[in-house]
């Protein structure tokens, strides 16, 4: 075991945390969900569910990734402040983050009661980490391939993208301590799907130690993405089988949190791989015992 | 001279090494501490007395050892502490040999812990001191189809006759547990048979003035295997 250990709000981690980000959308056109959390009534509901699944962390996010109508930070701004403030008061111990790349959001949802924010846009813009730095929260640094946010890849080659990745990575990471946030709150990401295809996805999920190395604490978001639809040469709304066994090599690998839609099967594998690895005990032992 | 009489199972999942994350038998681990906490409060010395694994494969003690010494271990008590380990398929006969042989050196355990006459304390003239048999046995494993040995019906009638005996204590019950018969409680997976047979001679051979009376006994069989928590005391 490394002495990585880690802070997310109050909670300290180590390296053997393997933790479950659910995401909840307060968007209308998000590729999974399709707007089935975009009423208020209907993302508090699942922000009830998924704690009550085991979610250590929700992850709002108030605009899909994909390309579509702009929305502007005002309009994001109303889609999540006023919502993590509410579910801050109801939760008061739930690590909430928000996916968002704008500062002027990220000061928002920091003043609202946020704890982390996932700059899912690998730091288009620049001012978000410092904003993370004054209110001593956490940031997700991600590898995006220098791609503007809401594009989809398109014709992109890597001599070799673990090394894009790990350099990205690492560049954006030491910004980030460099700027006054707590080098025990930066996380970093490789984001699959963003500026790979799905040759990139599946190489950085098959390095993954490699990520793990650098001594941060590591975040994939897997869940039904398309380098797992293009793996099995499934829709969306079939790739959990797919997601469960990159989410079981990822953490043999050793990441550490897991941005998903499923909490509950998530879960049981997160647990199981940390059986495996002898980081937890077994739930209750009986068989050859009694 | 033997004052507490407590019995507990012998089930490898109340070791420490094999917990989950959650009890797989919930409370039952707290009884066993309890009934050993109550039967040594008073006690000088302790003889443990458990019987060889059945089927071992390995290098370490015993698992009855193990698992009384980890109920002791709960205890926080000064004592000392002597193991008799009887083999599981002993002959009644060296079952009750072996019972009279520990109430024999129950009577003359000196204040300092150890038999007279031992190479722990050769000689003296000190009084006995109150001596707690900590009996590991359990019933049948094979008292449900989920049992570890499937079912077995004759299973219910066998450790009915050891829960009655233990329960009559107080009436010269256990003498009763004599009448187990060896090889049917071997093809019944009763584990406890040969040290429940030795608990019998050391009280029996102990005499009247020594009856035992029950302070508590409870009685389980959460994975079907017969599980008996019991604590047995000298009456004042």
């Amino acid at each position: 075991m490394s002495d990585l250990t880690f802070r997310l709000g109050s909670r300290e981690y180590d390296s053997r945390a393997r933790l479950v980000m659910a995401i909840v959308n307060r968007t209308p056109d998000s590729f999974y969900d399709k707007g089935a959390t975009w009423r208020e009534g209907a993302a508090f509901d699942r922000v009830r569910q998924v704690v009550e699944q085991g979610a250590d962390i929700v992850d709002i996010g108030g605009i899909k990734a994909a390309p579509g109508v702009e929305i502007g930070a005002d309009e994001e701004k109303e889609r999540v402040v006023d919502f993590v403030a509410a579910v801050r008061a109801e939760h008061p111990d739930l690590l909430i983050s928000v996916d968002t790349w704008r500062a002027s959001v990220g000061r928002a949802v920091l003043e609202a009661g946020a704890d982390i924010l996932n700059d899912a846009w690998g730091g288009a813009d620049p001012e978000l980490v410092e904003v993370a730095a004054e209110f001593d929260a956490a940031v997700v640094c991600t590898h995006t391939g220098g791609v503007t946010p809401r594009t989809r890849p398109h014709r992109i080659e890597y001599d070799d993208v673990v090394a894009d990745v790990v350099q990205s990575l690492v560049r954006q990471a030491d910004r980030a301590v460099s700027v006054g946030v707590s080098r025990d709150r930066v996380v970093i990401d490789p984001a699959h799907d963003f500026g790979k295809n799905t040759w990139h996805s599946v190489e950085v999920t098959r390095r993954l130690d490699e990520l793990v190395a650098l001594g941060w604490p590591l975040l994939v978001s897997l869940s039904n993405k398309d380098f797992v639809g293009e793996s099995l040469d499934l829709p969306v709304g079939e790739r959990l089988t797919g997601t469960l066994a990159a989410t079981a090599i990822s953490a043999w690998h050793g990441a550490h949190i897991y941005r998903v839609h499923e909490v509950v099967e998530t879960r049981q594998v997160l647990d199981m791989v940390s059986v495996l690895a002898g980081d937890l005990p077994p739930a209750r032992t009986a068989r050859g015992l009694a | 001279m033997i004052t507490d009489v407590v019995i507990v199972p012998g089930a490898p999942l109340l070791l420490p090494e094999y917990q989950g994350r959650t009890a797989a038998a919930p409370g039952l681990l707290e009884r066993c501490v309890e009934a050993v906490r109550d039967a040594v409060a008073k006690a000088a010395h302790v003889v443990v007395v458990h019987a060889t694994d059945r089927e071992p494969r390995s290098t370490r003690p015993a698992l009855g050892a193990r698992v009384a010494d980890h109920l002791l271990a709960e205890t926080h008590v000064g004592f000392s502490v002597e193991h008799v380990a009887v083999a599981w398929d002993a002959p009644r006969e060296e079952c009750v040999a072996l019972g009279r042989e520990v109430a024999e050196r129950a009577d003359h355990v000196t204040s300092g812990g150890a038999a007279q006459g031992s190479v722990l304390a050769p000689g003296g003239d000190a009084k006995a001191r109150p001596t707690t048999l900590l009996v590991v046995a359990d019933g049948s494993a094979r008292r449900s189809e989920k049992a570890p040995g499937h079912l077995d019906p004759r299973s219910h009638e066998v450790d009915g006759v050891i829960v009655e005996a233990i329960r009559g204590a107080g009436e010269d019950g256990l003498a009763r547990l004599l009448d187990l018969d060896p090889d049917l409680c071997a093809d019944l997976l009763v584990a406890g048979r040969a040290p429940l047979q030795v608990l019998a001679a050391a009280v029996g051979a102990a005499g009247p003035a020594a009856a035992l009376g029950v302070t508590s006994c409870e009685v389980s069989d959460p994975f079907g295997v017969l599980y008996v928590v019991a604590h047995l005391a000298r009456a004042h």
